[in-house]
């Protein structure tokens, strides 16, 4: 993500009183280039690593010639290519989606919350969608196969609505601290339930384990088509509430008395941004940190509007999960890294820069 | 079903094969036991077997010579536990240790064993388990003998304080390895000269089957241990039964600290095994049909050949003395290779 | 006409009845301060004028019904100048104010350029140009009231609500606020309906006050006749002295030991 300094230091080139970015057309296009060119550099570093050894002309060529009207040839074996098309591309596709659903569902649940730490695992979604993923896994057959994304989405709707519910009775839902307490008090919950639950089958604990850690999956573009649907429901709604989030930052009294009901947004964010979680979820497992590292990173460089949070931090979420993705595959190649390891590894000392950075400037 | 340590939530992945064989994995760190106890194993797997780990004294079956003393824990360890007299209420808490006491005649001493323990048919299992071991469970039965595959001080120190001899037989690392608890089994029980013969019974019918094969030098393979392709390299114990027909491993090129890497799938693929072996088939994990439909592995020589064995997942990750028949079933696949004659 | 009416209004907060049969009408243009000791149901009743709370009883907003009202439709008439404004972090004092644009826009709409042009215009109106690119949480008390009032301006409502607005400021931080407030009320013939701490304020800048105590009108009236010492005495349980002044009646507390 080496766009973002660059952005930094025009805005810091700016008198120290004016920190908030200035929406100005350059400014404006300075930041759409760079967000999709850090995408599109990361998807393509993407496709260029991997144990395999396939070499980047390779891939550009094969690229190439699937495009309509270009024929040219590259010199994979049909082997290298059934390793591109259905293996590689599709695990750099689905990096794409899982990166960017998080992160966006991170800064809807932030928005509407009011809270800057609220994420997937503090409101207990992730532990519900654990909860849920583990009965299915637990059930073996046909539901264990393909029960594992509804249930986990009903663990996770039921476990956000017992945060918000224990929230909203103490504290009357306006109080973020509240609001977190009791994620953390259903995360603890459910994750009790889980393991319970776990630990009573143990002949799946396996199967449970692995989908914990959390890995980009192995079924090619099955798990793409299955889980697209929900996803890109989930991106468009909160795409659409882009403008409402930001009135929703005033508060509730104030939202109302601007025309918006609050609980109402609130309840669709919130089951919208679990949806499109629980989705990636189902697929990729547990991948933590990305939904509270990359919208607050593009807070600090481009600004808290959702108009550009939204997006940005669905490019940024999507290449920074690439990435780690990458480096999973290649670090210690021919073996892999879980992928939840790495974010960490990765996304925690690139926050605190992001963060340091931030903290310069303002 | 047996675990290496206590797994913590998500902390580590406890990579369960199956049966009873285990390997704890850990995102952060391995577990310090683990890792000890296949260091400690490789390091000592050339010390020979028995005679220098059983007790010195255990002469015959009739009088056992009790009391005997019998080194607990890693093949190598130099602690013991002495038992005073020859135990008849025994509590197995590992699949193996309970296959191998009724394959050395000492079943009739056993009085429970672990959840896990399916085999043989006659075993007397009940609910105890022997990766949560709980001490009050396991005393109800009044035990003079408990046998776990996991090192578990609290549960050991909990036994010990109630009198109760704990014998410590954690997963081995090769085949010396195998025939060493196995002995240990016997002096611990009474049962020294079965044991032996049992041994060397195990050591004839494995020279036999190896030789039986044709030798596959030079053919590939695959051995999956569960869909997400965490895999044995040749350094662990199944992948050393594998190396006895001449099997290459494509997981030798990847860096693992224990022998059980997780593989990247297009690795799979491109390292092109001609043959692959599923012990992650029993709960409706692997099956061949699944694995030749797998994005790109249709190009995969084993798929194209059809060369694509399931394997029992108790015998594949046990080692008692079935191990005998795990690389009988791999000497039968080996004889069915195409590749082989050619 | 009257912009604002409410008939035999009660207010509920949980169990509690907050705002008992109450009962006005405000002419357009006019400024009515209520006032009330704390806990009086200054800040219910702003609430449940500006739709915020349920409520039974009428009220009516330039004529209409509100129960006849979307919620949008309500904010194109009421607007709220809430006690202690919240300020989002990382959010510019043009984005605060482009919020009052939200009841004119369609659902999912943002800000057309006709939008911008009125946010503009009431960043100018202000006087909030230099501060227009600065982060609202940056701001001192008084430019954030005046950003919120320009917020509220682009809602161009019939009706401002105005709770406590000077309470955190200092006193010519005050004035400065309230003339800002008159001027544009005159300007604009919106009707203020303003919850005031500062008794010589409110009769100051209010044609009519409302005493307000324990959710109950006491009186209602010109400044000159609700303002009196033995009411005010009573009411708030404190010792006053009522000074006429030519601005209208100056409210000055006495020690009560020293008489």
């Amino acid at each position: 993500m080496t766009s973002s300094p660059t952005t930094r230091s025009a805005s810091s080139a700016e008198p120290v009183a004016a920190p908030a970015p200035v929406p100005g057309r350059r400014r404006q296009v300075v930041r759409w280039v760079s967000a999709l060119g850090v995408l599109a550099a990361s998807l393509l570093i993407g496709a260029f690593v991997g144990p395999a050894g396939l070499s980047p002309k390779d891939i550009l060529l094969e690229l190439a010639g699937s495009l309509p009207f270009v024929d040219v040839q590259s010199s994979l074996t049909a082997q290298q290519q059934a390793i591109f098309w259905q293996i590689r591309l599709p695990r750099v596709v689905l990096g794409a989606i899982v990166g960017a659903t998080l992160a966006v569902s991170g800064a809807a649940y932030q928005g509407v919350f009011r809270n800057p730490l609220a994420d997937p695992y503090l409101l207990g979604v992730s532990a519900g969608a654990g909860l849920g993923a583990t009965i299915a896994i637990t059930q073996g057959g046909s539901i264990g196969h393909f029960g594992v994304p509804i249930f986990a989405f009903v663990g996770g709707i039921v476990a956000v609505g017992a945060t918000y519910a224990l929230g909203a009775t103490v504290g009357g839902g306006q109080s973020s601290t509240v609001i977190v307490l009791a994620g953390v008090a259903v995360a603890a919950f459910f994750s009790a339930a889980q393991t319970f639950v776990q630990q009573w089958f143990d002949d799946s604990l396996q199967a449970v384990y692995s989908w914990l850690l959390g890995r980009l999956s192995t079924n090619g573009w099955t798990d793409i088509r299955v889980i697209l649907p929900y996803v890109l429901v989930s991106w468009v709604v909160l795409f659409l509430y882009r403008r409402i989030l930001d009135v929703l930052a005033v508060g509730d009294v104030e939202t109302a008395s601007l025309g918006i009901d609050p609980a109402r947004v609130r309840l669709i964010v919130v089951l919208t941004a679990t949806l499109g979680t629980t989705a990636v979820v189902a697929v990729s497992g547990l991948i933590g940190f990305v939904g509270i590292i990359i919208p607050h990173a593009v807070r600090l460089v481009f600004g808290a509007s959702h108009r550009i949070l939204l997006p940005l931090s669905m490019a940024f979420g999507a290449a920074f999960l690439v990435l780690t993705d990458a480096a999973a595959r290649t670090l210690v190649a021919p073996a892999e890294l879980p992928i939840g390891v790495v974010t960490a590894f990765l996304g925690a000392p690139f926050f605190l820069f992001v963060l340091r950075r931030g903290r310069v400037i303002s | 079903m047996q675990l290496g340590s206590v797994p913590t939530r998500s902390a580590a992945l406890v990579l369960q094969l199956t049966g009873g064989f285990s390997v704890a994995y850990s995102s952060a760190r391995r577990p310090a036991a683990v890792v000890g106890a296949l260091l400690l194993a490789v390091a000592l797997a050339a010390c020979g077997s028995s005679d220098s780990q059983t007790a010195p004294d255990a002469t015959g079956e009739a009088s056992g010579g009790f009391p005997v003393q019998v080194v607990t824990g890693a093949v190598g360890s130099d602690s013991t536990i002495t038992i005073e007299q020859k135990p008849d209420a025994i509590i197995s808490l590992s699949p193996s240790a309970t296959e191998t006491l009724f394959a050395i005649g000492a079943g009739d001493q056993v009085i429970a064993v672990d959840d896990q323990s399916s085999y043989p048919a006659e075993a007397p299992r009940t609910n105890l388990s022997g990766y949560q071991p709980n001490v009050e469970a396991i005393l109800n039965y009044s035990p003079d003998l408990v046998v776990t595959a996991t090192p578990d001080d609290t549960t050991i120190s909990g036994l010990s304080k109630a009198g109760v001899p704990t014998l410590v037989l954690p997963a081995v690392s090769d085949f010396d390895g195998v025939y060493n608890e196995i002995e240990r089994l016997g002096a611990a029980t009474g049962h020294v000269e079965s044991s032996n013969e049992l041994v060397s019974d195990m050591r004839a019918r494995i020279d036999q089957a190896v030789s039986a094969a044709p030798q596959a030098v030079g053919v590939t393979y695959f051995h999956e241990l569960d869909p997400s392709l965490y895999t044995v390299t040749s350094e662990s114990f199944i992948g050393q039964v594998y190396g006895l027909f001449g099997l290459v491993n494509i997981a030798d090129a990847a860096p693992s600290g224990g022998g059980y890497p997780q593989l990247s799938e297009e690795f799979v693929v491109e390292a092109n095994p001609d043959v692959i072996f599923l012990a992650d088939a029993a709960f409706g994990g692997a099956s061949p049909e699944e694995v030749a439909q797998r994005p790109g592995w249709s190009q995969i020589t084993a798929v194209e050949l059809n060369q694509i064995f399931v394997l029992d997942p108790d015998i594949s990750s046990r080692w008692g003395p079935r191990v005998v028949d795990f690389v009988e079933n791999i000497g039968a696949d080996v004889s069915q290779l195409s590749l082989v004659a050619a | 006409m009257n912009t604002l009416e409410c008939r035999l209004l009660n207010v509920n907060r949980g169990e509690k009845l907050v705002v008992r049969d109450l009962s006005m009408s405000v002419e357009k243009g006019h400024w009515v301060a209520l006032v009330g000791p704390n806990g009086a149901g200054k800040t219910t009743l702003l609430h449940a004028v500006a739709g915020l709370l349920p409520s039974t009883g009428d009220i009516w907003v330039a004529g209409q019904d509100v129960r006849k009202l979307t919620r949008k439709q309500y904010a194109q008439q009421v607007a709220l100048m809430p006690q202690q404004p919240s300020v989002p972090a990382g959010m510019s004092v043009r984005e605060l104010i482009a919020l009052g644009r939200t009841p004119y826009l369609g659902r999912f709409a943002t800000e057309s350029s006709a939008d911008k042009e009125a946010v503009e215009a009431e960043i100018s109106n202000l006087d909030l140009e230099r501060f227009a690119n600065r982060q609202a949480d940056q701001l001192s008390g008084g430019e954030l009231q005046r950003v919120i009032l320009a917020r509220a301006l682009c809602q161009q409502p019939q009706i401002l609500l105005l709770d406590e607005p000077t309470s955190a400021l200092d006193i010519g931080h005050q004035q400065v606020v309230l003339e800002l407030v008159d001027h544009l009320r005159h300007e604009r013939e919106i009707t203020v309906l303003a919850a005031m701490h500062d008794l010589t304020l409110a009769a100051q800048y209010s044609d009519q006050i409302m005493l307000l105590a324990q959710g109950n009108l006491v009186e209602a009236g010109p400044p000159r006749t609700v303002l009196r010492a033995d009411q005010i005495g009573q009411t708030y349980n404190a010792k006053v002295e009522v000074l006429s002044r030519e601005s209208g009646p100056a409210v000055i507390p006495v020690r009560p030991n020293s008489r």
